[in-house]
C-alpha cells in the first residue's frame, strides 16, 4: 500500500514537471545556438562563417539591406551566433574595394595571408565565406580577392586566386567533422 | 577653491597610500627565526631585495666588499656581484639578474629570488607572519606548485620538528605545541630537475642553436630590435636556467637564459643584426633554432664579357631563379637568407641588365630582381673563396641555359642527365605508367604548422618520397614536382606533370581548419567535372582511410585548386590528416605513420589502375 502511494506520488511529480515544461519550454542544451532576432518581413542578408557543428560554412542572417561596406564589416567583426566561428585571420583589415561590372575587387591587408592557419579546408572556408557573403549583394557576381592591392597566386597554397571567384555552394552544408 | 581642491587631492592620495603601510612593514624569516630588519624590504622592478648582511648573520656566509664589488662566500659557493650591474658570477659562471644589487638607505640589497634560487632555498610568503620565509626545507604547505595556497597540515615534517623542539619536550611528540595554521604562498621552490639541460651552440654554415630540453609544453618566439635579439619563451619548463653562453658566430654574440615566471624559461639569443630564423622541434626532444644565412654584399661584374653576380655570404646560397616576361625580369630568390646591407633599386647599364633591385622579400627570402632588355638566365653558384661566391649568367633563356649545362655535362661524360627527378622504371603492376607525385608546399612556404611546430611541407615530402619508392618498385616512372625542401609555384606543378607526360597526378598535403584543432580526418579533393578524377579520388580515399584508420571525411570536387590547372589527367589532392589537431600531428610526424599513409595512397593508385584497365 505504502509502495503504491510512493509510486503514485512520483508519477504525479513527473506529470507536473512535464506540464510545466510544456508551457515554459525545455532548456537549451549546451551548444545550442543563441538565436538572433530576425524579422523576416523586413530585408535581411546572409554573412557566412565557419560552423562549429558541421565544420563547413553556414549563413548568419543580418537585418537590413546588404551593402559592400556592411558585409565586409560583418565578416571582419565575426559571428554573433555561438556555434559559428570567424573566418578572417586576426588583424586583417580591408584596404579598399572596387566594383567593376559584376566583379568586385576587394583588397585585404597582408594579415589575410600571414596570419592564416593554412590547410585546404581552412583556405576554402576563408575564401568562400568572403565570396559567398559578397555575392549575396545585388550586382556582385564574382569576387577577386587582392592582398595589399595586388593579385596573388593563392592564400594558403591551394586555391587559385589569380582570378575572380563565383559563389560556391559546396562549401556549405553536410556534416564532415 | 584651489586650496580646497588641493586638500581634497592630498586626502585622497593619503587614503590611497594608507593601505600600503601594512605592506611596507613586511617581515623576513630565515627558517623560523625573524630577521631584525633595519629598514623595510624594498621592491625594485617587481623584485624584492634582501640586505646583504642577512647572509652573514643568518645563512653562514662571509661577505667581502671591495668598493662597488662584493663577494658572498658560502662554504660551498661564492657569489660575486657589483652594485648596479645586472650580472652575477656564481663560482665563476655568469648569470643574468633581473635587477642588479643596489645601495638603499645605506645598505647593499640583492635580489631575494635570485639568491634563493642559487642557495636552493624555498621562498614562501606567509600571510599570518606578514612576511617572507626562507627555508632550507619545503615550506609549510601541502602539495607543490606555483603560487599555491594551502593550509599547513599539523603532521607536516617541519611542524613535527618544531613540536619536538618546543617547550613541551620530546615526551609528547604526537601532540606538538598547537602549530599555528598558516597560509603560505610559495614564491619559489628549489628544484633538482633542470628542464633546460643545456644550450648547445652548433654553429655550422647556417648558425644553429640547440636547446636540450627535458620536456616543454610549448614555445613562443619574438624577434626584437635595438638591441637585436631573438627571445624564445619556453613554456612548461621548470628548474634553474643554465649559465650564459658567449659565442663567436656571424649571427650571434651570446645566448642567455633566465626564469621569466614559474612555468616559463626565457632564452635570449643576442644577435649581431636582426635576422630571419626557423624553429624546429627535434624528434627526440628539444628545440633547434636555425638562423638565416647572412648576405653581406652583392655586386654585378663584367669579367671578360661574362656577366656575373658576386656574392659575399656566410655560406653557399641556395638560389631560386624565376624568369618573368612583360617586362623581362630575372628574379633571384636567396632562400633562408637575411640581407645585411640596405635595400636598393638602381639603374645599370651592364649587358642586357638595365636596372636591378635588392631587398628582403620575406623574413626567409632575400630577392634580387634584374630588369632586362634581352633574356638572361642564371647558372649554378660557384665558390670563389671562403665566404665569397659567384653566380654566373647565361645570355639566353632558362631553357637555353639548361641545354648549355647538359651539353657541358655530356662533355664531361657524365651519363646522368635530366633525370634527378626520374626514378628508374622497372617491371611491375604499374609498368609503363608515368605518375606525378606532388608534395605540397616547400621551401619558403611551410604550409600549415602543427602545435608542436611540425611543418606541413616536411610531412608532405616524407609521405611523397615513400609513395614514390613504392610506385617505382611497382614499375611506374615517378615524376616529383619537388623532391627536396624547395619552393615550387602551385602553377608550375601541373606543368611539370604535363611536360613529363604524366598519366596520373597525386598531390600530398596535410590539412588545417580555420579554427585550429577543430577538425580531424582524411579527405581527398579532385578535379571537379572529371568522372575519372572523381573515381580516382574515391578509390584513393577508401584505400587511404583503410590503411591509416582516421575519420573518413569525404571526397570533394573542386575546380579552383591551382594544382589541377590546365590538367586533363586524373588528378587528386590528398589531405592525409589535420596537422592542426594535436593527436593527428603526432601521427603525421611519425615516419611509421607516413609509410602507412604512403602505402594507402599507393594501394589506391594500383586499384584504380587495375579496375580501369589502366
Amino acid at each position: 500500500m505504502k509502495r503504491e502511494r510512493i509510486l503514485a506520488g512520483l508519477l504525479l511529480a513527473a506529470l507536473a514537471v512535464l506540464a510545466v515544461r510544456a508551457i515554459v519550454g525545455w532548456p537549451a542544451h549546451n551548444g545550442d545556438a543563441v538565436p538572433v532576432a530576425l524579422d523576416v518581413t523586413e530585408p535581411f542578408y546572409p554573412v557566412y562563417f565557419s560552423s562549429r557543428d558541421t565544420g563547413l560554412l553556414e549563413p548568419e542572417f543580418h537585418q537590413g539591406s546588404a551593402t559592400i561596406e556592411q558585409v565586409l564589416a560583418d565578416l571582419l567583426a565575426g559571428p554573433k551566433l555561438e556555434h559559428l566561428a570567424g573566418v578572417i585571420p586576426a588583424d586583417t583589415v580591408v584596404l579598399g574595394y572596387r566594383l567593376s561590372g559584376e566583379t568586385l575587387y576587394v583588397s585585404f591587408s597582408h594579415h589575410l595571408v600571414t596570419n592564416h592557419p593554412g590547410g585546404s579546408t581552412g583556405e576554402i572556408l576563408t575564401v568562400y565565406a568572403i565570396v559567398n557573403s559578397l555575392t549575396g549583394i545585388d550586382g556582385v557576381e564574382r569576387v577577386q580577392i587582392l592582398v595589399e592591392n595586388q593579385v596573388v597566386d593563392t592564400l594558403a597554397g591551394h586555391l587559385n586566386l589569380q582570378r575572380a571567384l563565383r559563389k560556391d555552394y559546396s562549401a556549405l552544408g553536410s556534416q564532415v567533422l | 577653491m584651489k586650496r580646497a581642491g588641493l586638500i581634497a587631492f592630498l586626502l585622497i592620495s593619503f587614503l590611497l597610500i594608507c593601505p600600503n603601510f601594512s605592506q611596507a612593514a613586511l617581515k623576513l624569516y630565515v627558517e623560523d627565526e625573524e630577521v631584525q630588519l633595519k629598514h623595510d624590504l624594498v621592491m625594485i622592478n617587481g623584485n624584492y631585495m634582501i640586505p646583504l648582511w642577512v647572509f652573514a648573520e643568518h645563512l653562514d656566509a662571509e661577505i667581502q666588499v671591495d668598493d662597488t664589488r662584493f663577494q658572498i662566500i658560502f662554504a660551498d659557493q661564492t657569489i660575486e656581484m657589483q652594485l648596479g650591474a645586472e650580472t652575477a658570477l656564481v663560482d665563476g659562471r655568469e648569470y643574468i639578474l633581473e635587477v642588479g644589487p643596489q645601495l638603499v638607505q645605506g645598505e647593499i640589497v640583492v635580489p631575494l629570488r635570485f639568491m634563493a634560487d642559487q642557495r636552493h632555498l624555498s621562498l614562501a610568503f606567509v600571510q599570518e607572519l606578514n612576511g617572507f620565509r626562507l627555508a632550507r626545507k619545503s615550506p609549510r604547505f601541502s602539495g607543490l606548485g606555483s603560487l599555491l595556497v594551502a593550509e599547513a597540515p599539523s603532521s607536516s615534517p617541519l611542524a613535527q620538528e618544531e613540536g619536538e623542539a618546543g617547550p613541551q619536550g620530546p615526551e609528547e611528540p604526537e601532540e606538538p605545541e598547537v602549530p599555528k595554521e598558516e597560509t603560505s604562498i610559495v614564491v619559489y621552490e628549489p628544484s633538482e630537475e633542470r628542464g633546460l639541460r643545456e644550450i648547445v651552440f652548433l654553429g655550422g654554415p647556417r648558425t644553429s642553436v640547440f636547446l636540450d630540453l627535458e620536456s616543454y609544453s610549448g614555445y613562443q618566439t619574438y624577434l626584437l630590435e635595438q638591441p637585436a635579439r631573438l627571445v624564445v619563451d619556453l613554456y612548461g619548463v621548470k628548474g634553474d636556467p643554465p649559465p650564459m653562453l658567449e659565442v663567436d658566430s656571424p649571427v650571434l654574440s651570446s645566448i642567455r637564459a633566465s626564469r621569466f615566471d614559474d612555468q616559463t624559461l626565457r632564452v635570449v639569443c643576442d644577435l649581431k643584426a636582426p635576422t630571419g630564423y626557423q624553429v624546429l622541434p627535434a624528434p627526440g626532444g628539444g628545440i633547434a633554432i636555425d638562423f638565416n644565412y647572412q648576405l653581406y654584399s652583392l655586386a654585378l661584374e663584367d669579367q671578360d664579357g661574362s656577366l656575373l653576380l658576386s656574392i659575399e655570404m656566410s655560406a653557399a646560397p641556395e638560389v631560386q631563379a624565376t624568369y618573368l616576361e612583360s617586362p623581362l625580369r630575372l628574379v633571384l630568390d636567396f632562400q633562408d637568407t637575411t640581407l645585411l646591407t640596405r635595400s636598393f633599386d638602381t639603374p645599370v647599364n651592364l649587358g642586357p641588365i638595365v636596372r636591378w633591385r635588392v631587398g628582403q622579400h620575406s623574413p626567409a627570402v632575400t630577392r634580387v630582381v634584374l630588369e632586362l632588355a634581352e633574356p638572361l638566365a642564371s647558372l649554378p653558384v660557384e665558390e670563389r673563396a671562403a665566404g665569397s661566391f659567384v653566380l654566373p649568367f647565361f645570355p639566353g633563356t632558362a631553357a637555353e641555359a639548361a641545354a648549355y649545362l647538359r651539353a657541358q655535362q655530356h662533355a664531361q661524360e657524365e651519363p646522368e642527365e635530366l633525370g634527378a627527378e626520374l626514378l628508374p622504371t622497372g617491371e611491375g603492376v604499374l609498368s609503363g605508367l608515368v605518375i606525378a607525385v606532388d608534395p605540397g608546399h616547400g621551401g619558403s612556404d611551410p604550409g600549415t604548422i602543427g602545435y608542436q611546430g611540425t611543418f606541413e611541407k616536411d610531412v608532405n615530402l616524407a609521405i611523397s618520397l615513400y609513395l614514390g619508392e613504392l610506385l617505382s618498385e611497382a614499375g611506374a616512372k615517378v615524376i616529383y614536382t619537388r623532391d627536396t625542401d624547395v619552393y615550387v609555384s602551385i602553377f608550375q606543378r601541373p606543368e611539370i606533370a604535363m611536360e613529363a607526360g604524366a598519366d596520373l597526378f597525386v598531390s600530398v598535403h596535410a590539412n588545417s581548419h580555420i579554427e585550429r584543432g577543430r577538425a580531424r580526418g582524411t579527405e581527398t579533393l579532385y578535379r571537379a567535372g572529371d568522372p575519372a578524377s572523381e573515381l580516382f579520388a574515391r578509390i584513393v580515399q577508401e584505400e587511404l582511410v583503410k590503411a591509416i584508420t582516421l575519420i573518413d571525411r569525404r571526397i570533394w570536387g573542386r575546380e579552383d585548386l591551382a594544382v589541377f590547372n590546365g590538367s586533363n589527367i586524373p588528378a587528386v589532392l590528398v589531405e592525409v590528416g589535420f596537422l592542426d589537431h594535436p593527436d593527428e600531428e603526432v601521427l603525421l610526424r611519425a615516419s611509421g605513420f607516413q609509410k602507412v599513409a604512403a602505402q594507402g595512397i599507393f594501394n589506391g593508385i594500383v586499384r584504380f589502375c587495375l579496375e580501369n584497365k589502366r
